[in-house]
């Protein structure tokens, strides 16, 4: 076999430059503590939303839209409405909204069409459905259960006295039948044998006219199923490398999934070979000779493939060339898996554990990535392994089950000759066949071994299922059915309120024109329901904004406020904003977007880690409770017992007081080699102040408009890290904790500080004095730091302090449920008075100090990019949670430091988990700017950087005029559209739907003042 | 004052109940009716667990008798099954530790099982867990002990196939259920053997009498038992179990798998404390079983990679260390090794959640190079020494075959001699008996070709051999009649395969075991 494969140079240049394309399809997976907020689709990024999503589909098998069922439940609570629609429609021009179908009865236009495929299931049934519908809903006699009321009305008032529902339906499906040249012929599962002498004849006749090569024509009924199943597993095969490989091959012939036990040991193996810090024995030989080899080493002496009898096994690893390209040429040359679909079959093979590869291709992707291992994995190390095992199983498959080898050719001539038995097993290990016939179908499989081959009972059993398949026997399916066609248009009729009266002089091709519409409307109604989901948040956004601008105050730090508070951007940090300014204490309230994180990286970089011996400590106790007690087999009994009482008040305390419990053992837990536990004071009293820390510190009170104005006492809020799970290193920088703000605050107070400010044009009054605290946004409570507050301050501190205190009247927000939708970067004066439930990041900005647009130009470079990652991240992993979040968080097991698995052998999963998800809205961010849009449109003109988002619709760009007040919509051509409050918001303001008050809260923003 | 402890599992019992039928019924979903799942689940394991203390307390004073009987369940002449419970020593010490984890765990699950799909379902398995379990340790006899120590079973299935959508955790699931009922067979010969023994199905009365046995009696019990607490305990071979158990909510994890439910083993051992020490062979295979699982787990936990498949390891190797001091008669020590073993691992599973950023900048020790340069060592210790596959390859896949066996048996013979009914068909059942019908010629179309060939050569030799096949059945088998043929093949086939048949081991096995059931 290996001799017969030639590995060559070129060969090897195909594997190589697959796995290099492989980096566009699969998920990014970085270890948790390098995991940072991206949009998963950075590789479409170049193409418009859309078309990034349908290729996504068509690459990966992602959905990248809610699903229907969620966005009309959505309409249910109100949250999109029939305007939002209409607009949406009419968004695109290629759907021809306004073209009018049908004039008589009534005018209807393709969107009326489309409004309710939207609202309403249109999809052919199934003829199990049609069945269930007809005789357990009794749908051929009452309405369709989900006709609103006004629709029923409708058609029962236009009609004389006599009629009644029974036979307004009844005629409605039995004109369409008519018109569609139909007959009612359906059948049930269980009658589908039933026929009659004509129906079986006509069938017959049917098939055998169907057929279009002439010796068909004349060949008997088998021949010609033979011809057919013999396409069909042509056609099968012709995948591979599509969306199917060989182990869906073999799930579909013997209901095994070789992946079972494959990845158990795929598993064991790579998360040996990655581990972090768990695993006290890891892969032998992995960092000297990376995974393959090392894998290579120890495979030979595995005793698992005898165990399970595996044929060959020992002669198949024996064969394992050295490099891990040629084994994937290798085994593929001996699976025969055609070298033009190798790119594909690679690719297949890494989409069914998107996780590892993912994390893999990372590693291989990031050699700079330098953890406490030092492993350098490989996409082809990992494939390699994984096609070698996959082969391992397949013969085994393949042998027990047809006594041949595991290769495309064996597979071919034994069902060439065997197309029976290909038919019967296809039906049932696919799920299609009625409950009567799968006993016979399994006693015929559970007899294959054990009896001599009796082709006759499998022909027989072919026959009955290829008779039971009925309408689908002939290759051509029927243009028109009762299943898709009469249907669609018995129910569509329905809610359009029309009755066959209504239809009787319609012609049979305007209904196929009608049918036509609807199907060629299908693949755009999710992208028509995210952007009229949009479209009712922006104007419902955009509204209450355009109508408190009347109240905004047009100057600002005038009267000179008692104490201004400079909190991080979050969403979450409304609630507070919200409070402190409600109080009427003469307190300004900003959202800072870049919290200078590398004036603190440059302080944590200047301090040397050198452990105290309070840290020390620490870390012994940390090592102590996480691994000796659970693997030093002699320590481990006396470490429990001196750790006991510690746990008990520990279970205690996790059970009654969860919240100071997680903070002690945050507390005990903060790790050491951050600057976080460098003492704040040493680094900023000390260091000379450098020109890019006083330049970022400059820039920031530009950004805020804060450079005069200053009132006497200033607070930084920063938020404690735990907040922030599982984000750690980009938290860390956009959200600093306590001490780091501190950090700040204590530099501010330097007069050398000042003076190097002041030649900036920031000029800070000598009686100011900046403080810091810390703002838990889950706990919510502060922590203040301060200490050296001189006494003047001391009343005011006293007020915000109370304040604060206050319980939070805003209600709790979900833990870590951020749901960062749309960011208003500007004034606060533009949102203070209006409620926005924490779902929108509130950048401070002010227009009107930055008459050239260059503090904005920084400020979007540095924020839009990254806002715009954080709503995709969550916009992904809301939408399709298998392949882009984490799964359900309860369930989560850490391997290493590596990521995460749901229970104890699930593919790895790094994402956003469920809970995190829940509430999120999932649509794209909506960013709403202050300034003018000439000033945007040359800034836009200039940043290459930042047009592809808003030109690629991956985000949507609004901006408001500081002095007018007039909003626009940006478009993806970068052009403006007016917004007119008139115009676009009558329809959202609609009173909302009766529905769950929890759900339609979520996203509802408020004017109140 | 003692006959509170009939309360002890009848509260969480009637939670159980209560949330059980609420949600057949559909009043129990979703996220409104969480508070009152919660503090019912809470009202009736906090009660019970004060119920406890007090008993504790009381016994302490000396107030209690010891045992309390609650009635007769069942009573013929010569078995009488009362419902009777101990309320003092080792079950009463156990069983207030015990209620606190579970509490301490239910605590933790109000929040950490927020919002979930399974929330009331989750309860509905927490307090029915918490109820056999207490049920099991206080109770007074082998029958209801059993009765608890299945539910528990049970209950743990459900909890590991929490989430059900998810295949690998179904069939962990059911893997684990299987193994554990291995031990509850066990459990069963046991009772049964005590019963024919020494006429009762008391623990006291066991404990009183088995000074009164043959040596080999005694310790045929005790290994009934031992097997039974081995099996539940996580012990070779049965350890494979704990680590599949890690897939329902950490929660879950920590109450059963951590604290409760894989120390019920070591609880069983150590209350039948005097029937071990009857027999020096059961005090042997405590300690070399409970030796061996310990260094198995110690070698195994080595390269585990995952936290809950490590701490599983951990217990594994802990539990083994409590049946060696078993097995030494260290038997005070034994109990609260259990004991102080049960808190912590259900505070560091509860705690697992956050291990990512917990453990941030420290790691584990590794093994010294020279060691862990050992290949074969890290091979064995990586698939955990291949217990599983070694499980399949000797017990699951022969009765796996016996079972395709038995049916096959089922549908070509038994069928066949009952005369049962072959599955209704229509006289024209399919198109091509139609098609026969019509042109009045078989349309076996998949003649007996040996080959097919194609291009010119090959159909040439096709053609070729269709002639001679002929040739051979025209000439040469028109001689005997063709039912001859047709029936000596079919008597050559049956032959064959019994033979196969006869010749497997799992055959050879099954005799084995007949001929023992016959013999005793």
């Amino acid at each position: 076999m290996s001799e017969a494969c030639l590995i060559t140079p070129t060969l090897r240049q195909h594997i190589k430059s697959a796995l290099t394309h492989l980096d566009q399809v699969l998920p990014t997976q970085a270890p948790m503590l390098a995991f940072e907020h991206h949009n998963p689709l950075r590789d479409y990024q170049h193409l418009p939303f859309n078309h990034a999503l349908a290729t996504a589909k068509a690459y990966m098998g992602i959905n990248g839209y809610l699903p229907e069922a969620h966005f009309r439940e959505i309409y249910q609570h109100g949250r999109i409405n029939d305007a939002d629609i209409a607009a949406a429609l009419h968004q695109d021009p290629s759907l021809q909204a306004d073209t009018i179908l049908l004039l008589a009865p009534a005018p209807i236009t393709h969107a009326t069409i489309y409004r309710i495929a939207l609202l309403f299931e249109l999809e052919p049934a199934s003829p199990t459905q049609l069945a269930w519908a007809c005789e357990e809903l009794n749908s051929l006699e009452t309405f369709q259960p989900d006709i609103p009321h006004t629709v029923r009305q409708q058609l029962l008032s236009e009609h004389t006295e006599d009629t009644t529902e029974k036979t307004l339906i009844a005629d409605l499906w039995q004109l369409l039948l008519n018109k569609l040249d139909l007959e009612q012929t359906y059948l049930h599962p269980e009658n589908r044998l039933d026929l009659s002498l004509d129906q079986a004849e006509a069938l017959l006749a049917q098939h055998k006219a169907s057929q279009r090569k002439v010796s068909l024509k004349k060949a008997t009924l088998h021949e010609r199923m033979q011809e057919a199943i013999n396409k069909t597993f042509a056609q099968e095969l012709q995948r591979l490398g599509v969306d199917y490989s060989l182990r869906n091959l073999m799930m579909d012939l013997c209901g095994i999934d070789i992946l079972d036990n494959v990845r158990t040991q795929m598993i064991r193996l790579c998360s040996s070979a990655l581990d972090e810090s768990l695993a006290a024995w890891q892969l032998p030989g992995r960092s000297e000779n990376g995974l393959y080899a090392a894998w290579r080493a120890v495979a030979g002496l595995d005793i698992n493939p005898f165990l399970q009898e595996l044929p060959d096994w020992q002669a198949i690893i024996a064969a394992l060339p050295d490099n891990a390209e040629d084994a994937i040429i290798l085994q593929l040359t001996d699976l025969e898996i055609p070298p033009a679909q190798w790119d594909g079959y690679l690719r297949c093979l890494a989409m069914e554990m998107p996780g590892w590869s993912g994390m893999i291709n990372w590693r291989e992707q990031h050699p700079e990535y330098t953890p406490l291992n030092d492993t350098k994995p490989t996409l082809a190390d990992y494939l390699a392994i994984r096609l070698t095992l996959d082969r391992l199983w397949l013969n085994q498959i393949c042998r027990d089950t047809w006594q041949i080898e595991a290769t495309l050719s064996c597979l071919q001539t034994y069902f060439r000759k065997n197309a029976s038995e290909y038919l019967v097993r296809i039906h049932l290990f696919r799920g299609d066949l009625p409950e009567y016939l799968i006993p016979q179908a399994e006693t015929l499989i559970l007899s294959l071994g054990a009896t001599h081959y009796n082709r006759n009972d499998w022909q027989t059993l072919a026959d009955i299922i290829w008779t039971w398949q009925g309408s689908s026997m002939t290759n051509s399916r029927p243009v028109h059915s009762i299943y898709d066609s009469a249907w669609q248009l018995f129910r569509l009729s329905q809610h359009l309120g029309l009755t066959a009266q209504h239809w009787q002089d319609v012609s049979k091709a305007e209904l196929e024109h009608i049918l036509t519409v609807l199907k060629e409307f299908t693949p755009a109604r999710s992208e028509i329901w995210l952007l009229a989901y949009e479209r009712h948040y922006r104007d419902t956004l955009l509204h209450a904004i355009h109508t408190t601008h009347q109240h905004a105050q047009k100057t600002i730090h005038q009267p000179r406020p008692n104490a201004q508070c400079i909190f991080s951007m979050d969403n979450r940090e409304e609630g507070l904003r919200l409070q402190l300014e409600a109080a009427h204490l003469g307190v300004e309230t900003f959202g800072a977007a870049n919290f200078f994180s590398d004036l603190n990286a440059a302080a944590s970089d200047n301090t040397a880690i050198k452990l105290t011996r309070n840290q020390w400590l620490k870390q012994t106790l940390r090592t102590l409770w996480h691994h000796s007690l659970r693997s030093n087999l002699l320590l481990s009994p006396l470490l429990m017992l001196i750790a006991l009482p510690f746990t008990l008040t520990g279970l205690i305390a996790s059970a009654f007081f969860p919240k100071w419990h997680q903070s002690v053992i945050d507390r005990l837990n903060q790790p050491i080699t951050t600057a976080t536990d460098s003492s704040p004071d040493t680094a900023a009293n000390t260091a000379t102040p450098n020109p890019e820390q006083i330049k970022q510190l400059a820039q920031l009170f530009h950004t805020l408009g804060l450079t005069t104005g200053f009132s006497p006492l200033v607070v930084f809020i920063g938020q404690p890290h735990q907040n922030n799970p599982p984000r750690y290193r980009e938290a860390r920088n956009a959200y600093p904790n306590g001490r780091q703000v501190a950090t700040i605050a204590l530099f501010m107070n330097r007069a050398d500080v000042r003076g190097l400010l002041a030649e900036q044009d920031v000029s800070i009054p000598n009686d100011t004095w900046f403080m810091a605290a810390e703002h838990d946004t889950d706990g919510k409570h502060m922590t203040w730091y301060s200490d050296n507050l001189p006494e003047t301050h001391h009343a005011t501190f006293k007020h915000l302090q109370d304040t604060c205190a206050r319980k939070d009247q805003q209600g709790a927000t979900e833990k870590n449920a951020s749901t960062g939708i749309a960011a208003v970067i500007g004034r606060r004066a533009m949102t203070q008075n209006v409620f926005l439930e924490q779902s929108v990041f509130l950048a401070s900005y002010d227009a009107m100090q930055d008459s050239t647009g260059e503090h904005l130009e920084a400020l979007l470079l540095c924020i839009l990019p990254r806002m715009s990652d954080i709503n995709l991240a969550y916009y992904f992993a809301t939408v399709d949670n298998y392949y882009f979040g984490s799964g359900n968080s309860t369930l989560h097991n850490a391997i290493s430091q590596l990521g995460v698995m749901e229970g104890a052998s699930s593919d790895l999963r790094n994402g956003l988990s469920k809970q995190m998800t829940i509430h999120h809205a999932a649509m794209r961010l909506l960013v709403l700017i202050e300034i003018k849009p000439n000033l945007l449109t040359d800034l836009l003109a200039r940043q290459a950087a930042l047009r592809p988002l808003i030109q690629q619709a991956w985000l949507q760009l609004n901006v408001q005029d500081p002095e007018t007040g007039e909003l626009f919509v940006v478009n993806p051509d970068l052009s403006f559209t007016h917004w007119s409050a008139n115009q676009n918001t009558l329809a959202a303001h609609a009173p909302f739907a009766a529905g769950n008050p929890e759900s339609s809260a979520r996203l509802t923003v408020s004017v109140h003042g | 004052m003692d006959s509170l402890s009939i309360f002890i599992p009848l509260l969480p019992l009637s939670a159980a109940i209560i949330l059980g039928i609420g949600q057949l019924f559909g009043w129990l979903n979703g996220e409104k009716t969480e508070p009152f799942t919660a503090s019912l689940s809470l009202t009736a394991l906090t009660l019970s667990t004060l119920l406890a203390i007090s008993l504790l307390i009381a016994e302490q004073y000396g107030k209690t008798d010891g045992s309390y009987l609650a009635g007769t369940w069942f009573s013929s002449e010569v078995l009488t099954v009362s419902l009777n419970f101990i309320t003092t020593g080792f079950a009463l010490h156990t069983a207030v530790p015990c209620a606190l984890l579970l509490l301490v765990s239910m605590l933790f699950s109000v929040t950490h099982l927020h919002r979930e799909a399974g929330y009331h379902r989750f309860f509905f398995v927490f307090n029915l867990f918490s109820a056999a379990i207490l049920l099991f340790l206080l109770s007074g006899n082998m029958l209801i002990t059993f009765i608890g120590w299945q539910i528990s079973g049970v209950c743990a299935y459900l909890i590991i196939a929490y989430a059900y959508d998810q295949p690998i955790a179904a069939f962990n699931a059911t893997r684990v259920f299987m193994t554990n009922r291995l031990g509850d067979a066990s459990f069963l010969l046991g009772i049964g053997l005590s019963y024919t023994w020494i006429g009762s199905i008391n623990w006291s009365d066991l404990n009183q009498s088995i000074v009164d046995l043959a040596l080999n009696e005694a310790t045929t019990l005790a290994l009934c038992f031992a097997t039974a607490a081995f099996a539940k305990s996580a012990q070779l071979p049965f350890s494979p179990w704990l680590t599949r158990s890690m897939e329902g909510p950490t929660a879950s994890s920590a109450a059963f798998f951590g604290a409760v439910f894989v120390h019920s083993g070591v609880f069983l051992t150590i209350a039948l404390r005097s029937v071990f020490e009857q027999s020096a062979i059961a005090m042997t295979v405590l300690l070399v079983i409970g030796t061996l699982t310990a260094l198995y787990g110690l070698i195994v936990g080595l390269t585990q990679t995952d936290i809950k498949s490590a701490i599983g390891f951990a217990i594994i190797t802990q539990l083994g260390l409590i049946f060696m001091e078993c097995g030494l008669g260290f038997w005070q020590l034994a109990a609260w090794h259990s004991v102080i073993h049960a808190s912590i691992r259900a505070y560091q599973l509860l705690t697992a959640q956050g291990f990512i950023q917990q453990t941030q900048g420290i790691t584990a020790s590794l093994i010294p190079s020279r060691l862990a340069k050992i290949r074969w060592g890290y091979v064995a210790s990586l698939q955990r020494f291949w217990l599983d596959p070694i499980t399949d390859w000797t017990l699951v896949n022969p009765v796996l075959q016996l079972g395709k066996d038995l049916s096959y048996f089922d549908d070509h013979i038994v069928n066949a001699v009952m005369g049962a009914p072959a599955p209704a068909m229509n006289a024209l059942a399919t198109l091509a008996q139609l098609e026969e019908h019509q042109t009045g010629t078989p349309s076996d179309t998949e003649p007996d070709v040996f080959a097919r060939g194609s291009g010119f050569a090959g159909k040439l030799a096709e053609g070729t051999s269709v002639i001679l096949q002929w040739i051979e059945e025209r000439l040469m088998l028109r001689g005997i009649h063709e039912d001859a043929i047709l029936g000596g093949r079919h008597i050559g086939n049956i032959a064959n395969r019994i033979e196969q048949l006869l010749l497997r081991p799992r055959y050879l096995a099954l005799f084995v075991f007949i001929t023992l059931l016959a013999v005793f």
